[in-house]
């Protein structure tokens, strides 16, 4: 289990780091690449596919967003292509700002996969736990065949859940003696210095007011 | 000295609340007179500090001085150094200044025994041991509660201590902190309210002899409150009264501060600190150790100040049975405490179980269980070595492996690795405490101060008190003749007894 | 837009399996991470019976405190008078999220995420955080236990502070010098602590390290010596993990996080429900905890950790319940 899991997990490494060089070479090849383009293959030829990925809000909820990514094919659509735009998977990514501080330079999470219909169009609840400006990327999976193709978009999410159900707020130090023990405690202690020094004074004064009997 | 017969009362001075009702009472007969008759030879004896100095007093105060300044220079060069010169480390956290705190805030728990429970008890032969015993206790407790100082690794901030907004209530150091300066309050109105009769005695005493500078300071500060006794009946139901309450309440006291002491360790999940005994541990601890300073201290005393015919060999004993009892008790409250530990065998029990018993903390253990359980209890046993010498030799050496216990009780739990590897222990940064000198003689110094103190209140106060052991000769003398009274009666039908005994016994 | 390009690591840890193959359009959605699935208390390792309405340690002393006292004297509120200590609130807000909802909630809930099945010992960790705030050679804020398993063969834990939501060194210390703040992380103020070290013997993690001596010399640093920062460390207090707190609100991971070689460390954050690692690899957080079957150390002790660890094939955190 977990030999497999390391020999995938460096597989995968590998992987990613040829096709990271590639697209690298690439670009100083041919210069910038377009603003949708995330990353792609050796860009010998077009990819065959264009895609837009929209966020808008979900008509039953008040925080869910649902994204839609259209597949459309390059250029003038062949006849029977719409049979092609079916089942192509669309991994759906939002950046996570929280721990870059930049919003462009924000790490992506995954948040799921969805394919395409028949029409070509995948769509994803998406549930933001998170509010704020936030980055959207759809990509065609690059593992199913199909070349890689990403477009981005921003959503500003007004509502946000949070899965986190923890104890949240701070604690007073002397939070757990409650409104009441601590100065009962403290009442108890003032007490005892009272009985005390009362008493020694009490005594003094006593022996004050009787000793007038004693003549030397 | 002569003691006046009835007086006529001058009333109407005083208008407090309390002293009107009390003045009442005060007009009738025998009000205005000391039914206890003076004696001589007591206050003689109990003078001899505070007059004499020879010269065995300088020798001893300036040795005992050097040793406590030694140690105040050991604690400036751990200021200098940082708390690692005292041999700490991040395992070792804590160590030989818990140690000491523990051990000396627990004899002074002598104090509390001999002289409050044995008044409760109305147990006469302990009055001549009282003043000690009380004066112990008044200067041990602050030489413990000096071991905060050099325990703070920020020591220059103790004042946030009585900084009421800084105040965690739920913290036991702090409460640690409440409940020692509290006794440390009621021992001093417990050594002061025996004292008004003695300081009285002391002016008269003072009065007669030399004058030069310190009669003279000492005469006004007595006069402050020593004029105001009489002696009078009334009187002596008010310090009874109020010595009475002290003593009820000083009791549940001490028991608090020694617990409350313990929870600063029992109040964790350190295996080994979390322990439910731990607060009777510690009081039961504190007990022992405080009895055997006040035979220890009683024994110099005596010595020094030839106080054997008030002292006697008779009032050892009593204290070394009530050595044994709590020895006995001790003994086995610490074997009950190793037994549940290691019975359970959790990985975090059985480990400092083991390492105390068997593992690299077993000469402190094994000292501890002959030092203070096998070989006092096998000296008083036996007749031949129940003497003063004998109790007194016994008591040193419970002092002692009374403190040692107390460093097994604080090093192995906190050195016990919390994240459980047995490549944990074994590596080489894992430490425990390494004596230094530093700590050594700071626990010197204040083991050193303990009799220097003493040395020097009763350069001030009588030794014994006076008063107290008056009265506790009147009520014998009384008790003897009523019951001689008594066989008279069962032969004659008829007789009485003197005026004077009739007021002590319906009085006191 | 321009995105990082390294940041887009595929496929991510949890979804090795799930792109390793070739996924037909009906399956895919199958095999994904519970993605609909919210972070509720039966994910929590330790949140599976009522532990959280229990009696915890928070309220137990006020019910022991007020059953046990109140019969004997009316109370005065000299406590409402002298608390109030002004937890020096890290108030992180970056651009990307702001509080959620009500305005008193805070935007983060800090946590780490640590993956034993990736740790290879090498003590990275423990070198970058003691190079970043100065420490000495034995003050482990994070340390590297090396353990062994029941079939003899070693492995690695690293041990940061745990954060916990009811840590016992703040309820011990006696001039609150320990405080938790409003987004989790468990902090020292070290310009009053006092030296007691009793929260030294509270921590069940032994998190806590001392400066036995002079504080090692740092140069002017970008913060003041504050619990956020505390560097240099004052000499004669205690010190511990900060999860590098002055560091967050400008979007820095921690250190150790950020200098682990094998990406075995995560920086999390419960309240937006993600975490990161060295790489920039980033995981939805409950369904990477739940998936993993994360554990926290020492979980009986009820302080509720917020260090999840994802424990490889016989390993174990070596709890004291257990025999050994």
């Amino acid at each position: 289990m977990q030999i497999s899991n390391r020999t995938l997990r460096t597989l995968a490494t590998r992987v990613f780091l040829t096709a990271g060089s590639c697209a690298v070479v690439a670009l100083i090849l041919t210069g910038m690449a377009s603003s949708t383009a995330y990353a792609s293959q050796a860009a010998s030829k077009p990819p065959p596919y264009t895609l837009t990925l929209r966020a808008t809000q979900a008509p039953t909820s008040a925080h869910d967003v649902i994204l839609t990514a259209t597949v459309s094919p390059q250029g003038k659509p062949a006849s029977g292509a719409v049979s092609q735009l079916a089942g192509i998977a669309v991994d759906f990514y939002v950046g996570a700002a929280q721990f870059t501080g930049q919003f462009g330079n924000a790490p992506l999470l995954l948040l799921g996969k969805s394919a395409t219909g028949s029409n070509g169009v995948a769509t994803l609840t998406y549930s933001p736990t998170w509010t704020g400006k936030q980055p959207l990327v759809a990509q065609i999976d690059s593992a199913s065949g199909n070349t890689l193709v990403s477009s981005s978009t921003t959503y500003s999410a007004t509502a946000a859940s949070s899965p986190f159900k923890g104890t949240v707020q701070s604690q007073r130090p002397d939070g757990t003696l409650g409104k009441w023990a601590g100065g009962i405690l403290l009442a108890i202690l003032g007490l005892l210095w009272l009985v005390l020094f009362g008493t020694a004074v009490r005594v003094n004064i006593l022996f004050k007011a009787t000793h007038h009997g004693y003549a030397r | 000295m002569t003691r006046k017969q009835v007086d006529t009362m001058e009333t109407g001075t005083s208008t407090t609340m309390t002293s009107r009702t009390l003045e009442k009472s005060i007009k009738s007969a025998y009000d205005g007179v000391d039914p206890v008759p003076p004696r001589e030879d007591i206050r003689e004896a109990a003078m001899r500090p505070v007059l004499e100095t020879g010269k065995w007093w300088w020798t001893a105060v300036i040795t005992l001085g050097v040793v406590v300044i030694a140690g105040i220079v050991a604690w400036v060069m751990q200021l200098r150094d940082g708390l690692g010169s005292a041999g700490y480390n991040n395992q070792a956290f804590w160590a030989i200044y818990e140690a000491d705190l523990v051990a000396f805030i627990g004899v002074t728990y002598g104090g509390a025994v001999v002289s409050a429970v044995l008044r409760l008890t109305k147990a006469r032969w302990r009055a001549p041991l009282t003043r000690i015993a009380e004066a112990t206790a008044l200067v041990t407790l602050p030489i413990g509660m000096m071991f905060i100082i050099p325990h703070l690794g920020e020591s220059p901030r103790i004042w946030e201590l009585v900084w009421p907004p800084y105040w965690n209530l739920s913290s036991p150091i702090l409460w640690d902190f409440f409940a020692v300066s509290t006794y440390l309050l009621a021992t001093v109105v417990f050594f002061y309210l025996p004292l008004i009769p003695d300081l009285k005695i002391t002016l008269e005493r003072l009065s007669a002899g030399p004058d030069n500078l310190k009669t003279r300071i000492c005469k006004k500060l007595y006069a402050i409150v020593g004029n105001n006794w009489i002696g009078s009946i009334p009187q002596r139901r008010v310090l009874h009264g109020a010595l009475g309450l002290i003593s009820i309440m000083i009791i549940p006291m001490a028991v608090s501060v020694h617990s409350v002491l313990s929870f600063a360790f029992s109040s964790s999940s350190r295996a080994g600190y979390l322990e439910t005994i731990f607060p009777v541990l510690f009081v039961v601890g504190a007990l022992y150790s405080g009895v055997a300073l006040v035979i220890v201290m009683a024994a110099a005393f005596r010595r020094g100040y030839r106080l054997e015919r008030y002292i006697t060999e008779k009032h050892f004993v009593r204290l070394g049975f009530i050595l044994i009892a709590l020895g006995a008790t001790y003994l086995y409250l610490t074997f009950t405490e190793y037994l549940v530990d290691g019975y359970s065998g959790t990985i975090g029990n059985a480990a400092w179980v083991r390492q105390t018993i068997m593992g690299r903390y077993w000469i402190p253990f094994w000292f501890f269980v002959v030092g203070a359980g096998l070989l006092p209890l096998v000296i008083l046993a036996f007749r031949r070595t129940r003497n003063v010498k004998g109790i007194a030799t016994a008591s040193v050496i419970i002092l002692l492996a009374m403190w040692v216990k107390r460093l097994v009780i604080v090093i192995p739990p906190a050195t016990e690795p919390l994240v459980k590897s047995p490549l944990n222990v074994a590596s080489a940064n894992w430490g425990t405490f390494h004596f230094t000198w530093i700590p050594i003689t700071i626990t010197l110094a204040a083991t050193a101060a303990i009799p220097l103190l003493l040395l020097v209140v009763f350069k001030f106060f009588p030794i014994l008190p006076v008063a107290d052991m008056e009265e506790m000769a009147a009520e014998t003398e009384g008790l003897e003749e009523d019951l001689s009274t008594l066989s008279v009666m069962a032969s004659t039908g008829n007789g009485s007894s003197g005026n004077r005994k009739e007021i002590i016994h319906a009085n006191i | 837009m321009a995105f990082n390009r390294q940041k887009v690591q595929l496929p991510s840890r949890t979804g090795t399996e799930i792109t390793g193959g070739s996924c037909s359009s009906g399956e895919i959605s199958g095999l994904l991470p519970d993605q609909d699935g919210t972070y509720t208390d039966s994910m929590h390792p330790d949140k599976s019976s009522e532990s959280r309405e229990g009696i915890s340690r928070r309220h137990f002393l006020e019910r022991a405190g007020v059953v046990g006292i109140a019969g004997a004297l009316v109370g005065t509120g000299v406590l409402e008078g002298v608390g109030g200590h002004k937890a020096g609130a890290v108030t992180t807000t970056t651009s990307a999220s702001q509080a959620t909802g009500a305005s008193s909630k805070p935007a983060h809930q800090w946590c780490m995420v640590i993956d034993l099945r990736y740790c290879n010992g090498c003590k990275v960790c423990t070198q970058a955080c003691q190079t970043a705030h100065y420490l000495h050679k034995d003050q482990t804020w994070i340390d590297v236990f090396t353990m062994k398993n029941a079939s003899g063969n070693t492995y690695y834990m690293p041990r940061p502070c745990m954060m916990c939501e009811d840590p016992p060194c703040v309820q011990v210390c006696p001039v609150k010098a320990n405080f938790r703040t409003d987004e989790g992380l468990v902090l020292v103020n070290q310009s009053r602590c006092i030296g007691t070290r009793i929260c030294m013997n509270a921590c069940p993690y032994q998190a806590r390290y001392f400066n036995w001596g002079p504080a090692k010399s740092a140069p002017r640093q970008p913060f003041p010596q504050e619990p956020e920062w505390p560097v240099p460390q004052v000499e004669g207090t205690v010190g511990k993990c900060i999860f590098c707190a002055a560091m967050l609100p400008m979007g820095k991971i921690p250190e150790c996080v950020g200098n682990c070689p094998m990406d075995a460390l995560y920086m999390g954050d419960l309240e937006t429900d993600v975490a990161v690692n060295a790489s920039g690899q980033v995981i939805k957080l409950s369904a990477f905890l739940a998936n993993n079957d994360a554990v926290k150390f020492k979980e009986s002790y009820g302080t509720h950790p917020r260090v999840f660890y994802i424990l490889g094939h016989d390993q174990d955190l070596d709890n004291d319940e257990e025999a050994g």
